[in-house]
This record gives C-alpha cells, structure tokens and sequence, in this order.
C-alpha cells in the first residue's frame, strides 16, 4: 500500500551511527515510501539550525518525493528570517518545533504556532527524539507536562497542530482532552501502543486524525505493518498511511 | 508469512487479562507458539499469596489455550522457600521455566535455592532486567546483576528480558557469556538493536518477545525490517526458543 512517512531522519545522529544518514532518498527506498518528510538531525542539535540544516541538505535536488520538515527554534534571535531563506531554496512542509530538547517555555512555542499560521503551514510539535528511559545522561531537558503543551497551543490557528514523537497513552490524553481541537493531528508507528490501540480508536471515531510515522533511520520502521495488520478498514488504513498526511502538508 | 514465530514474552494482564481478548489475539496473529510471564500479581513485592494468584491465572490460560500456550513460574525469592515450593509445584503441572522480576535483585542470595532447581531441571529463568535514565526500581536488575548470576551459574540458562532496555550497554555486558541469551520484549524500539545483538552473541541466542499486549505486528516488524539474514531471523522468530525450551 502507497506510503508517505512523515517522521523520517538524516544527517549525523548524535546518539549512534545510523544506516542512511547522508543518502535519503535510498532512506525513502528502504522504508517503501512514495513520499517521506525528514527532520535534519544537525538542524535539531545545532545551535545555528539554519546552518545545520544547509549542511544535511547540499544534496537535496537529488531527492524526489522528499521533503522537509521546517526544524527552528523560536527562542533563537533571527529564527523567522532564517527560517523564510531556507524555504526559498527546500521542500520545507511544516514548522517543527522541540521545546523540550531547546529548553524554552511555552510563550515561544505560541509565536512558532502563529507563525507556522501565518506561513500557512502545519506546526509540528515534538515531544522526545527517544524513549524517556533512554534519553542520554548529557540530554537535560524532559518533557514537560502534557497539560501545559496543551495549553500552549490550545485555540491556536495553525493550519494543523501535529502531535509527533508522543507516546500512544499520551495521544490518548491528548485525544480525550477538553482542549483537542478538530485540527490536531496525531503521528503514529514510532512508538508501540498496545494490543488492539488501533481498533479502540476507531470505536472513539479517531483514526481519521491519525498519520504515519516511522521514524526510521533511528527506529525501526515497523508500524506500517502494524497499522495494515490492525484490523481497520482498507481506505481508513489508506488514510493513515497515506492521504491524512498527503492533505495535512499538502504534498 | 514465511517465519514460525514463538513469543517467550507475554503478559496476560490489561487486555489480554480476557481471555476473550487473548483468544482473538492469538487467532489473528497465528502466532505458534507463545509464552505466558504470568500477571505479575502484587506489585513490586508480591506475597506469597499474590504470587499463587498469578501463577494460577497462567495455568488457567495453559489449560485453556492448550499446548500453543507455555508459562513461566512467577516467583518471589525474597520469600526464599515459598519461591522453592512454588516452581516446584509449576513445573509439576507443565511450566517450562522461571520469570523474575523486581523485588529483589537476582544475584541476591536469597535466589539461589530455587534457582538451583530450575537449573538442575536443565530449565532457563527469565529475568527483567534494565537500565534506565531516572533511576530503576529498587529491586530492578540491571545488566550487570545478570552478569554476575551467569558467572556463578555457568551452566544455567538465563534469559536476559529486554537486552536490559539500554540494549548497547545490555548486549556488551553479556557479550562473553554463552549461557545468557536476550530477548528485545517491549515498546523500545530503536533500530539496530537487533543488528549488534547479532554481531556481538551471535544470532543464536536472540529470543523473540513482545511484552505483550504491546502490539506484535510493531514487535514483530522490527525483526522482519532489520538487516539481517533470513537463517538470522527464523532462529530469532522461533528456532532459538525452540531449541532453549526443549
């Protein structure tokens, strides 16, 4: 079944040697993916992003079907300049945001949400790169309470908020909380949910706000089976691995 | 699909604590073989009591399901005697080896008196074992408890649950010790696990588990995406927990 992998990575990875850190389109091969968007890993842990992702990308023409997604962190001087020249020149899909890897609070989290608005692209928030149990002990910054990420972005006007990296209890929360609005969006096939999760969401009427995930190169890119083994529908299964993600950053 | 597959790493709590559910899962997975680590019943400490009830819901799962479904004895050896009788009244009604999990530490001394007998019945102990950022629970194996279990049971066959959750500090720790195998049971899933676990023990003391009910199609394509070969992973998906088991 067609694919688009929304949570793909390139570039040195500061937490192990990776298979494909300087080749993505044999990335987008490997994880049978019509399209990918891929989060520069230089772009994450510099603290220049803008030059970190002009490192990763000196490729990118080469790359049909790949995307980008828009890494800044909005508690940097100049981050809204530097983000507008790179999008003259790459395939930048979305703003995307890690508050809890660049340690700033929430406020600037709501001005990369207005701006994301602005630019008329999805905001893209992501909770951990690894399991919270895994994080290296040099990697300080922890997640911060869900209730105040979501009261951050609560009411907000982004095209679309996406949910990226959270576990699936979390996005059980997130589903159930008074604040989700019909825009969120939720990735999933990173991280493993429990036995049946898919089909409990489909009872809730949830899975149409679902999009794939793997984050290969530093997971394994298992949930696409594990989505077309979950017993949902054939065009729901579509949707999730394919035209949620195909609409939402509009590929 | 073209792989048998063996699951030595099920939990039969939250759904799968129906057996309704459980029926289901093993009917839509097809999964051959699979075995039960028991509800774990009685939180970090259980009592002996609390362990009864645990393993009796294992052994009702057994009856039920049949011969597809094995268990492992739950025990715990902070109640050194009782964790004795226990295994040997589960191993007499079919349980084909020995869980541990956290409250106490395995190379504890207290362990030796069961442990002793499930080795001397060429039996395997499967320990939980981890490593984590914030700090373990206070009974929970890391890697290096295990190490030091293996060097004083050369002969015992111990099975390192979840290659210790930091699988690259895990793998290496038991590299030299040929009579610990792993399993990579859980919702880590980092890739390349698989691949060093390969490299460094070799492919045949790898086991296939998923901590179920976390999801086996998740656990199961990590082995089938991995760069390895298809001997590799059929001995992961099932020949290695045939040959350890029997």
């Amino acid at each position: 079944m067609q694919q688009i992998d929304s949570n793909l990575y390139f570039g040195p990875c500061p937490i192990r040697a990776l298979a494909f850190e300087d080749k993505p389109d044999q990335l987008l091969k490997s994880v049978q993916a019509r399209k990918g968007i891929f989060t520069s890993f230089s772009a994450l842990f510099h603290k220049d992003w803008a030059a970190g992702l002009t490192r990763d990308t000196k490729d990118w023409k080469t790359c049909p079907g790949a995307y980008l997604h828009g890494v800044t962190n909005p508690s940097l001087a100049g981050w809204r300049s530097d983000f507008l020249r790179q999008r003259e020149k790459l395939p930048i899909v979305s703003v995307k945001v890690f508050p809890d890897l660049h340690g700033y609070g929430l406020r600037p989290l709501r001005e990369a949400a207005k701006f994301a608005h602005e630019q008329d692209l999805p905001l893209v928030i992501m909770r951990r790169l690894v399991d919270d149990r895994l994080v290296p002990a040099w990697w300080r910054p922890r997640p911060k309470p869900l209730a105040k990420v979501l009261a951050a972005v609560q009411g907000l006007e982004a095209p679309h908020v996406i949910f990226s990296n959270f576990q699936p209890r979390e996005l059980d929360e997130v589903m159930a909380s008074k604040a989700a609005s019909p825009h969120w969006r939720y990735e999933v096939g990173s991280f493993t949910p429990s036995s049946f999760w898919f089909s409990s969401l489909d009872q809730r009427n949830a899975v149409s706000s679902l999009l794939y995930g793997s984050g290969a190169p530093l997971y394994y890119p298992a949930g696409s089976l594990m989505i077309e083994r979950s017993g949902l529908s054939i065009p729901k299964i579509k949707d999730i691995l394919f035209d949620n993600a195909k609409l939402c950053y509009a590929l | 699909m073209p792989y048998k597959v063996w699951d030595i790493h099920v939990h039969n709590w939250d759904c799968f604590a129906n057996p309704a559910t459980f029926a289901r899962h093993l009917k839509e997975t097809g999964v051959e073989r699979l075995t039960l680590l028991g509800p774990l019943e009685g939180g970090l400490n259980p009592s002996p009591v609390q362990i009864e009830q645990s393993n009796a819901r294992t052994l009702d799962y057994m009856r039920r399901f049949g011969p597809r479904v094995s268990g492992l004895c739950y025990v715990n050896p902070a109640h050194s005697e009782h964790a004795l009788a226990e295994w040997q009244r589960c191993a007499s009604l079919g349980m084909i080896g020995l869980k541990l999990w956290v409250s106490i530490f395995c190379d504890d001394r207290r362990v030796d008196p069961v442990l002793q007998d499930v080795f001397a019945k060429d039996r395997p102990v499967l320990i939980h074992a981890w490593r984590k950022r914030d700090g373990n629970l206070p009974g929970e194996c890391t890697a290096d408890h295990v190490v030091r279990l293996a060097k004083r049971y050369p002969a015992g066959k111990i099975i390192m649950a979840h290659m210790a959750g930091d699988w690259e500090y895990g793998i290496k720790a038991v590299r030299d010790l040929a009579n610990v195998w792993v399993d990579f049971a859980g919702t880590i899933n980092e890739a390349g696990a698989y691949e060093m676990a390969v490299k460094e023990l070799g492919e045949n003391r790898i086991l296939f588990g998923t901590d179920g009910p976390a999801d086996y199609y998740h656990c199961l394509a990590r082995v089938l995406n991995a760069s390895l070969t298809s001997r590799a992973k059929r001995k992961i998906l099932f020949g290695n927990a045939d040959q350890l088991f029997s």
